[in-house]
Order: C-alpha cells, then structure tokens, then sequence
C-alpha cells in the first residue's frame, strides 16, 4: 500500500508529529489533478488497489472528495488518515458524497489526541466527524511518552460504533530532527503500560494492532501470549519501507525517514520498484545495527524474522554523532 | 451513387428525401435524442448525433432514454467534478463520445479523468491559438500509457489507422472528412466539411446531385488540395508530419515552435503504435 500526501496544511500542531518536517519545508503544497492521475496509474500498473491518503490533514485538501470519490471509482480501496477536525460544511460535503460507501471500499483512521491535549471545540469537530463516519473509523493513537492514557478511546468505541480495533502508533525520532518521541529507554516502562490495558481490550473486544517500530522484546511472555489472543493469532513486531508520497511526487520510506534517501516518483516503474529500493536501503542499515538495543545483534527472534529490532530510525540515529566510515547510503 | 454518410440537421423534410443512407445529426436539443434517433432510423440509419452544447460537460442532463444511442457530445469545458459523478454510472451505460474544447485549460485533465474511468473521449480543436504543450501530454497518455484506459480521440484514432506509406486523417473522428462525410444543410446544400458549410462554401445543392457527387469537379479537387500545399511551398510543405496533420494548421504563423513539435512527437507516437501492432510475436535473431 501507498501512503499519499494530500496536501501538507494541518490543523493540529502534535507534539510528537512525525510529518513535522513536511509541513514544516514546503510552503503548504497540495497533490494537484495530474499527478493524483499518474499516481493512480502508477499503483495500477504496479497492481496495487489500496490507497491511504493522508496529510497534513487530507480533508483540507479542496478537492478531498473529488480525489477520494474519483480513486474509489477507480475501484481502489481507500483509506483516509485524519483528524477528524473539519468545517460543518466540509463535513456535509464529505457525508454527500462518501458516507455511502461499504467498508470493504473506503475507511478512516481517525487519530486521536488525549482530550487533555485537545481543545473543546476540536473534541465536539470530531465527534460530529465520528457520529456521521464512526461505522467506517477506526481510531488511532500515536504513543510519545512512556507515560499515557487511552481510556478515553474505549468509551468513544463504543459511544459512535467505531470499527473495534485501535491503531497504536510509536512516534519515532526523525533523524536531523527535533520531535518527541518515547526515549529507548522508556520503552519497556511505556509497554508496561501499555499491557495494562490488555483487560480493556479483552473487555471491549477491541484489538489493539501495533503499526510498526515496536520491539517484541519489550514484553514478557506472558503478555505476548495475550496480545496473541486479542489480535487473534496476527502479531507482527516489522519495521519495513511504508512508501510514502508527497505532493510534489518525492517518495521516502516512511515518514520518520523523511529525509533519508528521498526519490522522485518519476524515477521508479513500480510500487515494487521503489519497496526494493528502499528495502534494500534498510538491509544495509540492518547490517550494520541489529536494532535499537545491544541484544537485537544476537537475539534469535530477528534472526527467526519475528522481530525487525524496533524503528530503523533509532538505529540511524546511531550514526549521528559518528565518523563516517559505514556504508556511505546510511549518511544521506 | 457514392456511399457517404450524410452529416444534416434534424430535418424531417430533408430526411424524408432520404432513403437508406447513414446519417449524422447535428444539434444542439439535447430534449429530442429519443424522436431523432425514432424518426431518422425510420427510413435510414443512425451513425451518431453530433450534439454541441454550450453548457459545461457537468451540467448536461444525461438520461437513461439515450442508452444504446450514439451521441458524440462536444462541450466547451468539463464543469464541476462532483456534478459530473452523479451522472458517471449513467453515462458509463451510454453508447457516448464526449469530446471537450482545447480552449479551456482543465479540460486537458478532464480528458485524462474521463479517460482513465473508462468513458470513450476526445479533444476537438478550437480555433485560435492552442495549448501545444498540452495537447502533447495528453497525446502522450492516450498513446504511451499502460494503464488501461479508454480511448482518446483523434490520437487513438490515429494511432489504430496510421500507414507510415499513406496519408492518415484523423478528422474522420470529428464526421470531417469528404471520402466519407459530406454536410447538407436545411436547404440542401451540400458542402466537403463542417467548416465549408459554415462559410457557405458549397460544391454542390439538391438531394439528387448526390448521386453523381463523385463526378463533382470540386469534389475531385479536394484531393489535390495536398498538392497545392506542396507546390506553394510552404512551412507545412516541408514538416516532417504533414502526413498525419495535412495542414490542419497551416495558417498558424510560427509552426516551428507550435503545430510541427506537437505533430512530429505524435507522428513518433503514431509509428510506435504501428510497430507494436505488427510486431506481436518475438523476433527471432537474424543470421
């Protein structure tokens, strides 16, 4: 799957935004007609039918829904990333045209902030977004310190029919770059925390998925063992390129690597193209650091492939401060 | 009697007159698609109607009453986007060709949408000045890309018939070319293209002079007219695609910045349509 930048306008300033260094280097672009065009050729061609459109906030995007309603006639399945912040009248806009649409066809993910970080008027614009979208939402929640609290998302679940699985993001240091993020070694005290709400979910039926970046190690058996059980059997503990495209068609890994190794879209023939170039990109990192901690260089579970050692950013930072004596793509 | 087909008017006296013939009617009544297509079916038969509105694509009112109809739509732009969609799967049912003004900057990639959600299109060639740089990416998508997409016109058109050894005329996609088409206007006047019948430049008057048209002195010169053009030795005289543009443009000044780039790339474009065409197979090496 494509990640695809709308436009790199956001309505929110998250403390631990990992898109920060987009919107921060371009004076706002927006995705225009054309390359949306070449895009979705580009996936077709590449024989991919899912599409995540994402920002910034994609619903500021003026064309949002003729972009959205254009790839979905185009029979790909898309997936909105959004805050769920947007005018009444976009959000009329939105439910005219998109509120129609099944679940095998288009979804949201609509990331959440603590209600605590979060101003009223913000709370009651998602809210309103949820009552008229909840049946095609899943919630997402970006964890950046160790110390957290989502219970406030299992009552919303429930409050607007959201779709019962929470997407749990890491936020991940940009390399160059001044984010917050949880520290390596808070790590385990944030899956502690996280194990926690284990009850909830079971309670709630709800499945907490991991995006990617998290270490298996960073929970015991026990709690694996249950994890296992709430995502009923698919676990995964990967970090791999997610293809991200911006709206001037550069590509990069994913967004934590925003600045490493960016490409025109217009260099590559395939989606496959551009996940070689970058998979091949990550291995040479993964040769030279096993993964962010000292044990993943031995540790049987990357070597078995069930574990990628965490965030290949934590790694690069590695690098930073050092002499420049390793494979010469790690630096750029 | 020469088989061409008649591009008229909705006229039921002068279709009366008609017997057996392939007809095209021009109009601009987007209310009476059923009654011609009833009424000139009639008698002879229905190759299309050309419909040439003055309302954006967006805001004509399609209807389920035109399936199995052709219609060629000309537009002078695409209009709003979310209008369009209400339509989309209406239209998708319709035996229809849209074809949009090169005069109107976002059409270029209406094009491209209509394109690549499957709807049959075409760019009809306004006079006046023309976007020759996008006029050339759209050639490029509609012969180069290998997403499947419907066809654009003219470039499919030339595309699927170009000769490298003949003379190709793309105008046929636009009922414009006179060994096929000939226009008849209300007073039965018969003229070789869209554009002579406009400007009163008539060969010849009457239903009846149909018959013996091939003996026409005009219509025989009409095919000298490239001859002319070489024996004035003009810019179009020595462009290396007047072969497929047969000096469409020949009153443009300046062709070596505007019409000869375009037709050159989309003569490279047309001959590598051809080469694919005829060559299927795998070439074996050769001794």
């Amino acid at each position: 799957m494509a990640n695809v930048l709308l436009t790199e306008k956001c309505v929110r300033a998250c403390p631990y935004c990992f898109a920060k260094k987009q919107m921060d280097t371009s004076a706002f672009a927006e995705l225009s007609w054309d390359n949306l065009i070449y895009i979705a050729d580009f996936l077709e061609i590449s024989h991919e039918q899912k599409i995540s459109l994402l920002g910034g906030e994609p619903t500021l995007h003026p064309h949002f829904v003729d972009f959205t309603t254009y790839l979905l006639e185009r029979n790909f399945h898309v997936n909105v990333f959004t805050s769920g912040i947007m005018s009444d009248q976009k959000l009329m806009e939105c439910q005219q045209f998109l509120s129609g649409f099944p679940p095998e066809k288009l979804s949201f993910t609509c990331n959440m902030n603590h209600p605590d970080i979060s101003s009223p008027n913000e709370t009651e614009r998602i809210n309103k977004f949820l009552s008229v979208f909840g049946h095609l939402t899943t919630p997402g929640y970006n964890i950046y310190q160790a110390d957290f609290d989502i219970e406030f998302i299992f009552q919303t679940i429930n409050n607007y029919n959201l779709r019962r699985h929470l997407r749990v993001g890491l936020a991940q240091p940009i390399p160059g770059e001044i984010n917050r993020y949880v520290q390596i070694d808070d790590l385990k005290k944030m899956a502690k925390k996280f194990a926690g709400y284990f009850d909830l979910f079971e309670r709630f039926n709800i499945i907490p998925g991991f995006d990617c970046g998290v270490p298996m190690c960073l929970f015991t058996d026990e709690e694996l063992g249950k994890l296992f059980k709430l995502n009923k059997g698919r676990l995964s503990f990967g970090c791999g390129p997610a293809i991200d495209i911006g709206p001037d068609m550069m590509v990069w890994s994913c967004f934590p690597l925003s600045n490493f190794h960016k490409r025109s879209l217009f260099e590559f023939n395939s989606l496959q193209e551009i996940g070689n170039f970058y998979n091949n990109l990550h291995a040479k990192i993964r040769t030279e650091i096993g993964g962010i901690f000292e044990e993943c260089d031995n540790c049987p579970q990357r070597y078995n492939e069930l574990c990628m050692g965490g965030c290949i950013a934590h790694s690069l930072n590695h690098f930073k401060n050092e002499a420049t004596v390793r494979f010469k793509e790690i630096y750029s | 009697m020469m088989d061409h087909f008649l591009v008229c008017p909705f006229n039921e006296k002068l279709l009366a007159k008609l017997r057996q013939k392939a007809i095209v009617i021009h109009t601009n009544d987007l209310n009476i698609i059923r009654y011609i297509d009833k009424e000139v079916n009639k008698s002879n038969k229905l190759h299309a109607i050309k419909i040439q509105t003055e309302k954006p694509l967006s805001a004509v009112a399609f209807s389920e009453d035109w399936k199995n109809i052709p219609l060629a739509i000309y537009s002078p732009e695409f209009g709003i986007y979310k209008d369009f969609l209400h339509q989309l799967h209406l239209i998708r049912k319709l035996n229809v060709r849209i074809f949009l003004s090169s005069h109107h900057d976002f059409n270029f990639i209406a094009l491209r949408i209509l394109s690549s959600l499957n709807i049959s299109c075409g760019l009809y060639f306004d006079e006046g000045p023309q976007n020759w740089d996008a006029i050339n990416d759209l050639m490029h998508y509609a012969i180069y890309s290998t997403t499947k997409h419907a066809p654009i016109e003219p470039f499919d058109y030339l595309a699927f018939h170009y000769e490298p050894s003949e003379y190709t005329d793309y105008s046929f996609v636009y009922f414009d070319n006179p060994t096929k088409y000939l226009h008849i206007n209300d007073k039965e006047q018969i003229a070789l293209t869209e554009k002579d019948l406009l400007s009163n430049n008539f060969i010849d008057e009457g239903i009846c002079s149909l018959d013996n048209i091939s003996e026409n002195k005009k219509y025989l010169d009409f095919t000298n007219i490239r001859y002319d053009i070489m024996l004035r030795m003009n810019e179009c005289a020595f462009c290396p695609a007047f072969r497929i543009c047969l000096a469409k443009f020949a009153d443009l000044d300046n062709k070596n910045e505007t019409c000869k780039i375009f037709f050159s790339d989309f003569m490279d474009a047309a001959d590598y349509s051809f080469s694919r065409k005829n060559n299927n197979g795998n070439q074996l090496w050769q001794l």
